[in-house]
């Protein structure tokens, strides 16, 4: 049991493990550990999953997606086939190691092996589907593995389109699909699928064998269905390397983040064009955004969850690329209350020189901040905040700031650029290289109702301008070594010369 | 003190009372000497509630542009269609047929039928007529939940069901798509037709309890008397 728990951890941290049902069967529970069981659920699970097990804790409601009703008996990762209950090891797999992209954390650290044990079958307790079952559930087989292969992965993407994935998961997989905003879960709940290129949310991990049991069992409490009527072994396994073949990164691991968004110096025009190959060169940063949580209206579920970003500068400008994942292009025209997408990126007016920087949620009274900020209406705008309920934009003759962006198969591409120095410092940053300028980003989906205040962002990460070595660099050292050398060789000598006199 | 006959009395009587819990569990099918039976016509009481018209967003080229709605249909008269009558308090009666196959299918982008009425063990076959994927999603409890993807490929799935139970059913990728699948433990079941009738024959003569479902209106009980060799007429009005 230690050892596999420590390979379970092991395998979370490496991504290499599955999560398989063949593990040995939890041994059979007695009274004193449904109760014990019930001691740890209301001491640790409660508060999100309600006292009697219903999901409605007082915590559900800041929670999305929404903590579990376990009345159903429907768990939503399990290695079991599709319509039956998980099994024992399922349940004790999701406590351990929780579930990623949702407020349900790994209990591995937190509740000791046996606690987490005597949890399942006081969790059976809560739902007459597990009572019924006359018999333990029939786990999946995995079949044998079919490796990726271009050829294997060419299939998969022909199967994508041909069993229809895109219907809901968006053509480039984004979650953008014709079908997803209509969505809801087993309890009518709205409900997003994945996003394929984020393998580090997928709920139930991101091995391949992983990816297979989902495919085969679907999900259940949610609209994913079993495809293991129409997809055989080798066909699972295409899907599978095709949707592995989308990742940033092969292992599934999020993006790493950098405290520091570094901009090259480059020389000659910097593209306005978000689609232009010369953004393809150049490092990408990546920042996760979390919901505006400290001033009503406070929003604990943002619906974007990262942004992308890209910079550079020339002797002119500075530009930054920013993209991010939004399945749903708002319409603000539409009438329903919607209001347009849009990224800003915030940065200090002046350039702090000692640690006292505005405070990061768009400025407070004594410093300011400048806004550089783009919409999918409005276009580029530039904007001084002294608190988030004191934002003005700047007159429109003051604007130096352009942007051009681009809405495609469920993300958002956009660049924007801005002179490096402008003839106005009281209301805009002078960008300077070889500092560190705070910087912070926000980002905003205007379907789900996010304006002004109510969005996803970052607090203060630094932006830092490469300098350009100066070319005397090269060349004092240069003329050093050549004299210095050149002494030596003239000193050598004359001792030499002395020598051989004597 | 325990004597040897309270004991046997007492396992007796347990076994007894035992036996007659069990027994009024469990439908028992089998010949029905004497035949009565129920009809009616289910009516909608006062003014016929607004319906939303259903969006048919994608795929309009095997959906077509618009779709009916279903959940509620009703004749010139008020007559409900497709209400659910069936006898809810009723242990014998002729037998359930359970090699009957009911087929559902999904034509055009609509489940055909709408209301289902499934034995419990019987086969149901469901039938994917498009060109189309689509899901077959039941929400369920007392029955293991289906959730199953159907595309243009996979022509039949089938399936049987274990539990009486009103399963609400749908297509989670054309979001318009619903039917209800009503699994029946005695053949006692009904759906009205478009003049809202029904009848159920072949019933034992005595006092039952009826239940009237339609998914929009709600449900009703009534109790009705069946006398041999007659047709107890029940008219039911339902109200929103």
């Amino acid at each position: 049991m230690l050892f596999w728990s420590v390979s379970v951890g092991w395998a979370q941290e490496q991504g290499a493990a599955p999560r398989d049902g063949g593990a040995p069967s939890l041994p059979a529970a007695s009274p004193q550990d449904i109760e014990a069981g019930k001691r740890t659920y209301q001491k640790w699970c409660m508060n999100c999953h309600g006292e009697e097990g219903d999901g409605a804790g007082p915590a559900a409601d800041f929670l999305h997606p929404r903590p579990r009703d376990f009345r159903q008996g429907l768990f939503k990762v399990r290695t079991t086939k599709s319509g039956q209950i998980p099994s024992d090891q399922d349940l004790f797999n999701v406590i351990t190691i929780g579930m990623p992209g949702t407020g349900m954390p790994g209990w591995e650290h937190t509740l000791t092996e046996v606690e987490r044990r005597q949890l399942v079958p006081y969790l059976k307790t809560l739902s007459r589907r597990f009572a019924r079952a006359t018999a333990p559930p029939e786990p999946l087989k995995i079949g044998v593995r079919v490796p990726s292969s271009a050829d294997s992965v060419e299939q998969g993407k022909r199967l994508f389109r041909e069993i229809e994935c895109f219907k809901c998961h968006g053509d480039d997989g984004r979650g953008d699909g014709p079908s997803a905003p209509e969505l809801t879960d087993d309890w009518g709940a709205p409900i997003r699928p994945a996003n394929l290129r984020k393998p580090w949310t997928f709920r139930g991990g991101h091995t391949a064998e992983d990816l297979y049991v989902r495919l085969q069992s679907g999900i259940a409490g949610t609209p994913m269905p079993s495809f293991a009527d129409s997809l055989d072994n080798e066909k699972t396994w295409h899907v599978v390397n095709y949707v592995m073949s989308l990742w940033p990164d092969p292992n599934g691991h999020a993006p790493p983040l950098q405290v520091a968004l570094k901009a090259r110096r480059v020389e000659g025009e910097i593209p306005a064009q978000p689609g232009d190959a010369f953004w393809q060169k150049q490092d990408t940063f990546f920042y996760p955004l979390v919901g505006q949580v400290i001033l009503e209206p406070r929003l604990f579920t943002p619906s974007v969850d990262g942004v992308q970003v890209q910079a550079v500068y020339n002797d002119r400008e500075v530009a930054w690329r920013l993209v991010w994942d939004d399945p749903t292009k708002s319409m603000p025209d539409s009438g329903q209350g919607e209001f347009e997408d849009a990224v800003a990126v915030e940065f200090p007016v002046q350039i702090p020189t000692g640690a006292k920087r505005p405070f990061f949620l768009m400025g407070d009274a004594e410093l300011a901040v400048q806004l550089l900020r783009w919409g999918s209406s409005s276009g580029m705008t530039e904007l001084n905040g002294n608190g988030v309920n004191k934002v003005r934009p700047q007159a429109a003759s003051s604007d130096q700031a352009s942007a051009v962006g681009e809405f495609k198969d469920g993300q958002y591409q956009v660049v924007i650029k801005r002179p490096l120095r402008t003839l106005t410092p009281d209301r805009d940053i002078q960008f300077e290289p070889g500092r560190f300028i705070p910087v912070a980003f926000f980002v905003w989906d205007g379907s789900k109702g996010e304006t002004g205040g109510k969005m996803a962002l970052t607090s203060w990460y630094y932006f830092f301008m490469e300098p350009t070595l100066p070319k005397t660099t090269y060349v004092y050292p240069a003329v050093a070594v050549v004299v210095a050398g050149g002494f030596q060789w003239w000193a050598i000598r004359r001792l030499r010369q002395r020598k051989m006199d004597t | 003190m325990v004597t040897r006959v309270g004991m046997i009395m007492v396992w007796g009587v347990g076994c007894l009372v035992g036996g007659l819990v069990v027994s009024s569990l469990a439908y028992q099918g089998g010949p029905v000497a004497e035949k009565g039976a129920i009809s009616g016509v289910v009516k909608l009481a006062g003014p016929p509630p607004a319906l939303k018209p259903l969006q048919v967003n994608k795929d309009q080229a095997t959906c077509g542009k618009t779709q009916p709605v279903e959940a509620l249909l009703l004749g010139s008269d008020k007559s409900v269609k497709n209400a659910v009558v069936r006898l809810t308090n009723i242990s014998k009666g002729k037998a359930l047929d359970t090699a009957a196959k009911a087929v559902l299918d999904q034509v055009k982008c609509r489940f055909v039928p709408h209301v289902n009425i499934v034995p419990v063990g019987a086969t149901m076959e469901i039938k994917n007529s498009d060109p189309i994927t689509h899901n077959i999603h039941t929400f369920s409890i007392d029955n293991d939940p289906i959730n199953k993807a159907q595309p243009k490929t996979l022509p039949v799935i089938s399936t049987k069901f274990t539990a009486p139970e009103i399963i609400k059913t749908q297509c989670d990728i054309h979001k318009w798509m619903s039917t209800w699948i009503i699994v029946a433990d005695h053949p006692y079941h009904a759906i009205t037709d478009g003049k809202g009738e029904f009848k159920l024959t072949d019933v034992p003569p005595g006092n039952y309890q009826m239940e009237i479902w339609h998914e929009n209106l709600g449900k009703v009980t009534k109790e009705v008397t069946v006398k041999a060799n007659s047709d107890t007429a029940v008219p039911v009005e339902l109200k929103k």
